[in-house]
C-alpha cells in the first residue's frame, strides 16, 4: 500500500487555495472533509472508472483516497491534486498486486455499482460496441496522455493536472490537444478493426 | 501573431490568466483563422468527451459519513491488536503465576527442552508436559471486506454465526480442532479433522463478510443485510451446516 508520507509529499499542511480550498477558516475539518467528499468523490470515481475499466476497483480506490485524507486530519493546500495523486498511487499498487484479485465474489456488489437501467436490445448492442471501442482506445493510448485526457474530462484545472501528473504546467494545453488527437485517431482505428 | 495551440486550449478551458485572456479574446474578435481554430478545438473536445461517457458506470451510493466511519474504524485497528496482545500477555502471566498451574509446568518443560538433555547432576524429571486446555480461535479486524474460508466440508459439525457489538470478528472451535490463519482480507480455517463445531461472531458494523465452506459461499453480510440459505434463528444468529450439500 502507499505510504502516507509518499502520497502526500509536496502538498503542504495548510489550506487556502481556490475552489474548495477557499472554505471559511472557521470550518472544522469534518465540514471541510464532507464538502470535499461531496464535491469530488463522484468525479474521482468516474476518473478511476474510465482509467481502469473496473467500477468496483474505482469505487474502492476513490473511497480509500478519501479515507487517507481523513486519516491525514487536515486539508492539503491542493486537495484535488492530492486526492488524484493518492488515488493514482493506489491504482498503481492495485494493478501490481495480486491481492486485487480478491474481488472474485463481487457479482452482487457489481450490480450495485452498475445501477443504470437496462437498455433496449438494439441500444444495448450499439452501446456495447461503443463501449468496447472507447475502452480499446483508452487501453491503447500512452499512459500519460490517457491520464491527462481523463483528468481534463473531469474538469480538473491545469495546475492540478500538472501537479498530479508531474508535468510542466505551461505545456498542459498542448499535451491535452495531442491527447485528444491521439484519442480520435486511435478510436477511428479501433472502429475499423475487426 | 496568431494564437498558439497552448493559448487555444487555455482559452477553451478558461485557463488563461486575466490579462492574457483579455488579449487573446481581443485577437480572436479580429482573426477568423484563430476563431476557426478555437471552434474546431471545441468541437473535437465535445466529441471526445461524449465518447468517453460510453464507458461510464453509476457511482456507488456512498456518503461522506460512511467513509468517515470506515476511516475511524480502520485507525483503531492497530490499537485493538496492541490491546489484544497486552491482554494475552496478562492472561498468560496470571496463568503462569497461579499455584498448581499447568502453564508453569508447560513453560518449564519447554525451557528444559531448549536447554538440552539433563546432565547427571540434575534432579529427577518433573511432571510430564501438560497441554493447557484452550479453545482454538482467532480474532481479526473486519476491514472493508473479509472472507472466512473453511477449507473442507465435514462429515458432521456446524458453524454458529452471530452478530455482536464487538469491533472484531472472532472465530473459535469450542469442539474439535482446526488451524486458523489470516492474511490480507482472508481468514482461513483449516478444518481437515472433519468433526469440529465452530462459532463465528461478526460485528454488526462490519461492511462485508463472507463465509465459504468447501469452496461455496454459504453466508454473506453486506452492510446490514445478511444472505444465507437458512433463516436466522434466533434473530441475529444462524446455524450453518458444515456438511456437503446433497445434490
Amino acid at each position: 500500500m502507499v505510504r502516507h508520507d509518499q502520497a502526500t509529499a509536496g502538498y503542504g499542511g495548510a489550506r487556502g487555495r481556490e475552489g474548495v480550498g477557499a472554505l471559511p477558516e472557521t470550518a472544522s475539518f469534518h465540514d471541510q472533509f464532507v464538502d470535499l467528499f461531496n464535491a469530488h468523490f463522484r468525479r474521482l470515481f468516474r476518473y478511476l472508472d474510465r482509467l481502469s475499466g473496473e467500477p468496483e476497483l474505482a469505487a474502492d480506490l476513490a473511497q480509500e483516497a478519501f479515507i487517507r485524507l481523513h486519516e491525514r486530519g487536515s486539508v492539503p493546500d491542493a486537495p484535488e491534486a492530492w486526492l488524484i495523486t493518492v488515488a493514482l498511487n493506489l491504482f498503481r499498487n492495485a494493478k501490481s498486486s495480486e491481492t486485487r484479485r480478491r474481488r472474485l465474489l463481487t457479482l452482487t456488489r457489481g450490480e450495485g455499482v452498475h445501477a443504470d437501467p437496462p437498455p433496449l436490445p438494439d441500444e444495448a448492442a450499439e452501446s456495447k460496441e461503443s463501449r468496447r471501442r472507447v475502452r480499446a482506445t483508452l487501453d491503447r493510448m500512452p499512459e500519460r496522455e490517457r491520464r491527462l485526457l481523463l483528468l481534463r474530462a473531469e474538469g480538473y484545472s491545469y495546475r492540478d493536472i500538472a501537479t498530479a501528473l508531474e508535468l510542466n504546467e505551461a505545456s498542459v494545453g498542448v499535451m491535452l490537444a495531442r491527447a485528444k488527437q491521439a484519442f480520435r485517431t486511435t478510436y477511428e482505428e479501433a472502429s475499423h478493426a475487426p | 501573431m496568431h494564437l498558439d495551440p497552448e493559448q487555444v486550449q487555455r482559452l477553451l478551458h478558461g485557463q488563461l490568466p486575466g490579462s492574457a485572456d483579455t488579449a487573446a479574446r481581443a485577437h480572436l474578435a479580429a482573426c477568423d483563422a484563430c476563431g476557426a481554430e478555437l471552434a474546431a478545438a471545441e468541437r473535437e473536445e465535445h466529441d471526445v468527451f461524449a465518447l468517453l461517457r460510453a464507458v461510464d458506470h453509476a457511482p456507488p451510493p456512498l456518503t461522506a459519513e460512511a467513509v468517515i466511519a470506515r476511516a475511524r474504524g480502520k485507525g483503531l485497528g492497530p490499537m485493538r491488536w496492541a490491546a489484544g496482545a497486552l491482554l494475552a500477555l496478562g492472561v498468560a502471566g496470571a496463568a503462569y503465576a497461579m499455584p498448581g498451574s499447568p502453564v508453569r509446568a508447560w513453560v518449564e518443560a519447554i525451557g528444559q527442552r531448549l536447554a538440552g538433555p539433563p546432565g547427571p547432576s540434575r534432579e529427577a524429571p518433573g511432571p510430564a508436559l501438560v497441554e493447557p486446555p484452550a479453545v482454538a480461535g482467532i480474532a481479526v479486524a473486519p476491514g472493508r471486506q473479509l472472507r472466512i474460508v473453511f477449507t473442507s466440508y465435514q462429515a458432521v459439525g456446524e458453524v454458529r454465526v452471530s452478530l455482536t457489538d464487538s469491533a472484531e470478528v472472532s472465530a473459535r472451535a469450542p469442539a474439535g480442532a482446526a488451524t486458523f490463519s489470516t492474511g490480507g482480507d482472508r481468514l482461513v480455517i483449516a478444518n481437515d479433522e472433519g468433526t469440529a463445531t465452530f462459532e463465528i461472531r461478526i460485528p454488526r458494523t462490519a461492511p462485508w463478510i463472507e463465509i465459504h465452506v468447501g469452496g461455496s459461499r454459504v453466508f454473506l453480510k453486506r452492510g446490514p443485510d445478511v444472505t444465507t440459505a437458512l433463516p436466522a434463528a434466533p434473530p441475529g444468529a444462524w446455524v450453518l451446516p458444515m456438511t456437503r450439500p446433497e445434490r
